[in-house]
């Protein structure tokens, strides 16, 4: 689900009483919530939650996937720093190509893409702790 | 060449044999026996002929060849494969793309040099002669983030191996520096490559300075070899199995009953555990006291203000007041 979609669910429930939505769908689950006193239009907002689970993320109805972290560890965007990243948002890749690397305790996990596609999002900056199941790419497949 | 092998491997019986009796016993001409000797020479094996008597094996080339570390490997599934070069780009890479052709567990790679070896994400491994460089292939039946225990698993062997054959009193830095005296003596890279739940292959690569001279000057007052440790050299081959026997063997403890024996062997040899550390992450430092490793490997450091914290990535850098 991106944001714009997110967008709109909210302006939806704008003009109802509804006070309370909750979407769970493979692995993501978002939860709205509003103080029904405050209209949406004067009052302020309650924060959206967006919780994260699974490892992978298919959204059907964008059709892009998510690749998530089968381990825990840090995020390495190329195989050292003075070369350039494996990929990048709008790289194109194919089936097998490595999109990073996550290191724990000096093994090296090598990510591979399971299809090809194009990169749509990176979520992760180069060098930063990852937990298993944590999105690291969106990916739009071909 | 199989002919070749098989007079190598009467003439390893020790005896001195005559070139008739090995001409009988493997059904092949004086000649051709005396052809497989002169090959078997200029590899660097050191045969004495006696006139009238026969030849024997004095003397084996200080070199890792595939028949050598075979011969005598008490394991069933490590080294049964090798794939041997004089000199290679990185054996990690080498078996990698075994690995992705399909290579059997268990395979290896072993190189006398290496000109790109590597260490962690952008560094080098230095692969000068009288090294041993290993690499070996594995494809556990296990889940992806279970992975995490190769690294001690591999530490543990490798310090075992060099105990069991230098009576050196070999120390693990976490995760799995093997440092003699406080230097470091070798060191491991492990590569994975795993789709959503299976692996399809773990390599583990294994670095010793054995018997090397020339490491580069900018590492010196770090890094040692167990010649310079032992005061005199030691047998790579002998090395190179004994590290394939105590991997084969705690893989077996790992798949049989778990990471806990494993764990507590690691402990018993690490320099870490009780000591203040400062480890450097890839973007944050942590000074404290490691406390332990927990049952993923992972170092758990205890800070100033009492507060634990779990470590899974970084280098140490300090290991002081035991």
């Amino acid at each position: 689900m991106e944001l714009d979609d997110l967008k709109k669910v909210i302006r939806l429930l704008r003009d109802t009483d509804i006070t309370e939505l909750q979407i769970e769908k493979e692995g993501i689950k978002i939860k709205i919530r509003r103080d029904k006193f405050f209209s949406a239009a004067s009052g302020p907002q309650q924060p959206v939650l967006v919780e994260k689970k699974g490892v992978k993320v298919e959204e059907a109805e964008e059709g892009l996937l998510t690749v998530a972290s089968p381990v825990i560890g840090t995020f390495y965007r190329s195989s050292s720093p003075d070369v350039e990243a494996f990929v990048d948002v709008g790289t194109e890749v194919k089936k097998g190509d490595t999109l990073c690397v996550i290191e724990a305790m000096k093994l090296m996990n090598t990510i591979e893409s399971e299809i090809d596609g194009v990169i749509i999002k990176i979520f992760l900056e180069n060098g930063h702790p990852v937990e298993y199941g944590e999105p690291i790419f969106l990916v739009r497949p071909k | 060449m199989i002919m070749k092998e098989a007079v190598l491997q009467t003439l390893r019986q020790g005896d001195c044999i005559s070139g008739e009796t090995l001409a009988k016993v493997l059904g092949i001409s004086r000649t051709a026996i005396w052809k497989c000797i002169r090959s078997l020479q200029r590899e660097g094996y050191q045969i004495e002929s006696f006139h009238g008597k026969g030849y024997r094996l004095i003397g084996r080339p200080d070199l890792l060849l595939p028949k050598e570390i075979k011969a005598g490997l008490r394991t069933n599934l490590l080294g049964q494969q090798i794939a041997y070069h004089q000199e290679v780009s990185s054996t990690q890479d080498a078996a990698k793309s075994l690995a992705a052709q399909g290579a059997n567990e268990g395979t290896i790679v072993i190189a006398e040099t290496q000109t790109a070896g590597r260490g962690r994400i952008g560094r080098d491994w230095a692969s000068p002669p009288g090294g041993i460089y290993l690499s070996i292939i594995l494809r556990p039946a296990i889940n992806p983030s279970e992975a995490i225990r190769f690294p001690i698993i591999a530490g543990v062997a490798a310090a075992q191996a060099i105990e069991q054959l230098t009576e050196l009193k070999p120390e693990l830095k976490w995760p799995n520096d093997i440092l003699i005296r406080g230097l470091k003596v070798g060191g491991i890279l492990i590569d994975m490559s795993a789709e959503t739940d299976r692996i399809n292959y773990i390599i583990i690569g294994i670095g010793i300075n054995v018997n090397t001279e020339s490491l580069p000057h900018e590492i010196k007052g770090i890094v040692t070899s167990l010649k310079t440790e032992c005061g005199k050299e030691v047998s790579r081959v002998q090395l190179a199995q004994d590290i394939l026997v105590q991997l084969e063997s705690l893989y077996q403890i790992f798949e049989v009953s778990g990471f806990e024996t494993i764990r507590k062997r690691w402990k018993a040899l690490s320099n870490t555990i009780g000591a203040w550390v400062s480890v450097r992450g890839e973007r944050e430092r942590l000074d404290g006291r490691a406390m332990d490793i927990d049952v993923d490997g992972a170092l758990i450091v205890q800070k100033a203000d009492g507060t634990l914290e779990r470590v899974i990535s970084g280098d140490i850098l300090g290991v002081t007041g035991q």
